[in-house]
């Protein structure tokens, strides 16, 4: 009886010493199953968004870039275009045959008209591609367009930064559109008196701040903001230069946006 | 009975290997080795049956030429997860405790049970270390088409399944009923190891998942 007994614990002990490591077996496969199952679905999910994502900026890009051509179109037609036609009826009125008294002021004013087709062609280039970023760099470009700005308008804006760095061709007009962008939607929307901007290095990363004490942006203006054409055109362009971007919301006064790039 | 059967079934991933051989990858024909391992040792062990306690020598190779070939299998998949130094190092370890177990812990006329355990422990932990390094990397999407994912299943149930029977059965008192029932569910255990050998043997391989 009791050898019986010591058998049938043994047996027993054994037994379930097999069904516990099996149960364990193939509870670590169908764990390994479903977790891997699941992980190419979020990995898949997350691609869609991505693809998503940039289908999006692409669109935007594309829409941001025939808006910029129609601006370049309008001020043509309706700005150097009229200044030009202008001179042509104004020359068509000077003749050899009369005496200069009687042309003198209509020199004058086609000399004026010339001027300002002088100047309007100079300021759709430098509206295109400012000189001074392809000399010198986002730096000093921005630097001249904030000074620009506060002779303009009647609104402080300062720039700070420590020295002078070096970016790459690409990254100077990169940045350069991201900040024109920024101080573009400064004055139309803000309502905002001063703007300040500050670059400084730190841990191998630049970081530029951008701040104006206008509105600010709440959530719900962030969300509008987002479908926009501006802030997608912004997030593009720090995409093609690696850069990490963010806009708190909700703050007391004003707006901020952030900018991290790797030196 | 059923230990005969646990046997036949051997012939079912040899058929297949055979029949399949010309497209086997690395991996696969490592399996199919290890079938046509386990079918000589079986039909030697038969044979030298009626010697005596001798067969049981034979049961040390097989331990030793299952772990190698295995090894081989798991290190292709792990290394450099896991160095190649451990992997020498893991079947160093391995064949001084065959050594041991063969002269002084089980004796060399007695069945290998230690080593068979922790060969068991050891191909557990590289299903395991397999399993981990595949939700990892996530390079492999469809499981039932990378033969790994098959051996290392079958590895992991029959070992684990096994490894109580192997490391416990000295110690039960040796009633014929007793061990029938064991080393039957042994037997189940081994049919399910030859049927993932089946499937290892029988599957086209799938690409991996681009990056």
């Amino acid at each position: 009886m009791d050898e019986t007994g010591a058998i049938d614990s043994s047996l027993i002990l054994i037994l379930l010493g097999v069904i516990g490591m099996l149960l364990l077996a193939v509870s670590v496969i169908l764990f390994f199953i479903v977790y891997q199952k699941r992980s190419f679905l979020q990995q898949d999910e997350i691609k869609d968004l991505e693809t998503a994502h940039q289908k999006d900026l692409l669109a935007s890009s594309i829409q941001a870039q025939e808006m910029e051509r129609k601006r370049v179109a309008s001020e043509l037609h309706d700005g150097l275009g009229s200044v030009l036609s202008a001179i042509r009826l104004y020359l068509l009125h000077l003749s050899p045959d009369k005496p200069p008294h009687e042309y003198e002021d209509l020199l004058k004013e086609t000399k004026e008209m010339v001027d300002s087709a002088i100047t309007q062609t100079r300021e759709i280039s430098h509206d295109l591609l400012p000189t001074i970023l392809d000399r010198f760099g986002f730096i000093q470009a921005l630097d001249d367009h904030c000074k620009r700005l506060e002779k303009l308008n009647d609104m402080e804006v300062q720039f700070n930064y420590d020295y002078e760095l070096k970016f790459t061709k690409q990254q100077d007009l990169a940045l350069y559109r991201i900040f024109q962008e920024l101080i573009n939607n400064t004055l139309k929307h803000a309502v905002a008196t001063k703007i300040q901007i500050n670059l400084k290095t730190k841990e191998n990363n630049i970081h530029i701040s951008y701040q104006d004490n206008g509105k600010g942006l709440t959530e719900e203006a962030a969300k509008r903001l987002s479908m926009g054409i501006g802030l997608k055109s912004i997030e593009s362009r720090a995409d093609l230069i690696n850069a990490k971007i963010n806009m708190p919301t909700n703050l007391e006064q004003g707006f901020q946006f952030n900018l991290s790039l790797a030196c | 009975m059923i230990s005969d059967v646990s046997m036949y079934s051997v012939g079912l991933p040899l058929l297949i290997g055979l029949g399949t051989y010309w497209r086997l990858n690395n991996t696969q024909k490592a399996v199919f080795f290890l079938v046509l391992l386990s079918v000589v040792i079986e039909f030697w062990a038969r044979a030298v049956r009626n010697m005596g306690e001798m067969q049981n020598v034979i049961y040390y190779g097989f331990t030793v030429g299952e772990f190698l070939l295995l090894g081989i299998v798991f290190s292709k998949a792990i290394i450099p997860f896991l160095s190649r130094t451990f992997f020498k190092l893991i079947t160093l370890f391995f064949l001084c405790f065959v050594a041991v177990d063969m002269f002084w812990l089980s004796g060399i006329n007695q069945f290998n049970n230690y080593s068979t355990a922790v060969e068991g422990l050891l191909l557990i932990f590289f299903s395991i270390v397999f399993f981990y390094k595949t939700l990892k990397e996530l390079k492999i999407r469809d499981l039932e088409k990378e033969p790994l994912f098959w051996i290392s299943t079958g590895v992991l149930l029959y070992f684990s399944g096994s490894l109580f029977i192997f490391l416990f059965t000295n110690y039960v008192n040796s009633s014929n009923i007793v061990l029938f029932i064991i080393w039957g569910i042994h037997a189940i255990f081994g049919m399910i190891l030859n049927l993932f050998y089946s499937i290892t043997l029988w599957m086209k391989p799938g690409p991996l998942t681009p990056h």
